[in-house]
């Protein structure tokens, strides 16, 4: 077994047409329709949180719940999803849970589509009524500017911004500011956007192979108990009992359902709001078989694979 | 004798000086980017994004003395350089010498080997195109106008499709293999002969205008002999000026180049190394590269003495 690490999408799809690798991770999606047509492809939709927007529920106009619905509604997610990634990566409107989670409730993923009649009369209620020079909605003479701040090209793509500034060109007609803010990892992970003042929204994802990490992401932050993963700063009782309950529930069926409650509250809240899975995609030389992907992160296993001439 | 030996030891001295001031301006540097260096670890080390208590951060802070004052951080530091230590590498959890060290001759060997091709390059066009009917001359300045200005990824995947994916020429990962060594040489040679081409035209097509020149020439020289012998050797300082200066920034081309063709060398180490805040490391890198810069323009003052022997004499004076 010999490993490569080869970070330029080109060369790292090219290898394979060459022979001189086998299996190659993270196709392009530019590349997928090829793929698919000469090699064997894997595409696998992780469990856990999917990419989706953690909501400033604490500072800002994301207060208003009203102003985060609208936000939701405001722009045609699914269809930016659908272009931005050559059709290859789906989309996911649950923000709490992906679809290949085990306790993923479709019902939920249904919520806020694509209506901006809808959205800009959430806005007119919140009181965001009146308009300046740009188009963009004010309240009190304050304008409705949203800073989003993404992981640029560590967790989104190119293609994954592209996405980003479709949305916001759909979110401007409604009248929100949307000022996409790219931050390196250095940044991110070095804490410059933890605090509530430095954004309102912010794309992420975290795989798990089960609906518990609900408890790791909006477990209550408390002073004697922080949860720096709740990046949505949203303390609700309700949902931390009811997820707190599934976490205990022996019968998977009822665990199951508890699930899908605390999705709902999420969901109708909108202290989340959905974007697309998180996956692992993978294409593999024709003559390789029974190459298999373990069922959490989909990483690659390879104790059972061997050539066929 | 003394007057030389004078003037290398005042270069070696400013020499120093300068990798202590590369070496502290990124130090300073590394400091001034927004957020925690103790947050980044942790996060790296779990694969989140969180905010994390005080009390989580602490060993981290303990261990690496980033809760001291910036001075002591800072001369700690600077006096580690004088003992040939440069740090423990906060990722890697091992030093950062050895880090660099194993990465360092796949670099060095891309970098002077395209500064190498590159001459050749640049040397054989104005060779043969210079003042050589209207045609021949523009197609020359042409090519060298059109590759200066190409950028290094671009010219990395045009190689790479047309030479390793069409016609299986090369590998496309070819590692540290001399074969595979080829295309990534190639990538980071076409622009910089373009470039070193341009500024040898100009001074190729001066000199050829000089009295000395036809002097050569009505001595019954061949025309090839005068461009060699005579004019080349006027020609060629400017490029060799910019040769000191080409080879640091080829380094900042290896970085896209190793990326292309999934090379080791320090580009991939300090794109990863400035990504997660790994401070050692990234001076660490930063140093080699001041280094490479002194000792090249040492090496372009040694070329100039060798090439012009007026300014050997003028310099002993």
């Amino acid at each position: 077994m010999r490993w490569k690490f080869v970070a330029d999408a080109v060369s790292r799809y090219a290898s394979l047409s060459t022979g001189e690798s086998h299996v190659v991770y993270e196709v392009p999606t530019v590349n997928w329709k090829d793929a698919q047509a000469r090699y064997q492809t894997i595409r696998y939709i992780t469990p856990g949180k999917p990419v989706s927007f953690y909501i400033n529920t604490q500072t800002g106009p994301f207060t208003d719940k009203l102003v985060r619905q609208a936000f939701a509604y405001g722009a045609d997610r699914k269809a930016a999803v659908e272009a931005g990634f050559h059709g290859v990566i789906p989309y996911e409107g649950n923000p709490a849970v992906s679809q290949a989670t085990p306790g993923y409730d479709a019902e939920v993923a249904k919520a806020y589509p694509y209506d901006q009649a809808k959205a800009n009369q959430l806005l007119d209620q919140a009181g965001w009524t009146g308009r300046d020079g740009d188009g963009t909605r004010t309240r009190n003479g304050e304008p409705l500017s949203i800073k989003l701040v993404y992981g640029a090209a560590f967790i989104f793509t190119q293609e994954g911004a592209t996405v980003l500034q479709v949305l916001q060109e759909q979110w401007k007609q409604i009248g929100f500011d949307v000022k996409l803010i790219p931050a390196t990892q250095a940044e991110l992970w070095g804490g410059k956007y933890t605090d509530p003042s430095t954004f309102d929204a912010t794309p992420s994802y975290w795989t798990s192979p089960s609906s518990a990490i609900l408890w790791i992401v909006w477990r209550p932050s408390t002073k004697d108990n922080p949860n720096g993963s709740n990046r949505s700063f949203y303390n609700n009782e309700t949902l931390s009992q009811t997820i707190q309950q599934a976490n205990a529930e022996p019968d998977i069926a009822k665990a199951n359902a508890l699930y899908g409650q605390a999705q709902r509250i999420i969901q109708d809240d909108a202290a989340g709001i959905g974007l697309y899975t998180q996956n692992s995609t993978y294409a593999v030389a024709p003559n390789l078989k029974d190459f298999w992907l373990e069922k959490s992160q989909g990483e690659p296993v390879f104790t059972d694979a061997y050539f066929t001439k | 004798m003394r007057k030389s030996i004078r003037r290398i030891g005042f270069k070696v001295a400013a020499s120093v000086v300068v990798i202590v001031a590369a070496a502290s301006v990124t130090f300073f540097a590394q400091l001034a980017v927004p957020g925690d260096r103790a947050t980044a670890l942790m996060n790296l080390q779990t694969g989140q994004d969180k905010a994390w208590t005080p009390e989580e951060l602490a060993p981290l802070n303990e261990r690496y003395g980033f809760d001291d004052p910036i001075a002591v951080q800072y001369l700690d530091y600077v006096t580690g350089l004088f003992r040939g230590d440069l740090g423990t590498s906060y990722t890697q959890k091992r030093p950062v010498t050895e880090v660099i060290g194993g990465q360092l001759l796949p670099s060095l060997t891309l970098t002077v080997a395209a500064l190498a091709v590159a001459w050749l390059l640049a040397l054989g066009i104005t060779l043969l195109t210079v003042k050589r009917g209207r045609v021949l001359s523009g197609l020359g300045s042409a090519w060298e106008a059109l590759t200066a200005s190409l950028p290094h990824y671009w010219v990395g995947v045009v190689l790479l499709v047309v030479f390793a994916v069409q016609l299986r020429m090369f590998p496309i990962i070819g590692g540290t293999s001399a074969w595979g060594t080829v295309l990534p040489v190639l990538t980071l040679a076409v622009p910089l002969a373009g470039f070193l081409g341009q500024v040898t035209r100009d001074e190729f097509v001066h000199v050829l205008d000089q009295p000395f020149v036809t002097t050569a020439r009505t001595r019954g020289m061949s025309d090839l002999s005068v461009r060699l012998r005579h004019v080349l050797r006027h020609a060629v300082l400017p490029a060799v000026t910019l040769s000191g200066w080409a080879l640091g920034a080829l380094v900042s081309g290896a970085v896209i180049t190793e990326n292309i063709f999934g090379r080791p060398g320090i580009g991939q180490v300090l794109v990863t190394a400035v990504n997660t805040r790994d401070l050692p490391t990234v001076s660490g890198i930063v140093l080699v590269v001041a280094a490479v810069y002194v000792v090249a323009n040492l090496l372009v003052d040694l070329a100039y003495a060798v090439i012009d022997p007026r300014l050997a004499a003028a310099g002993a004076r």
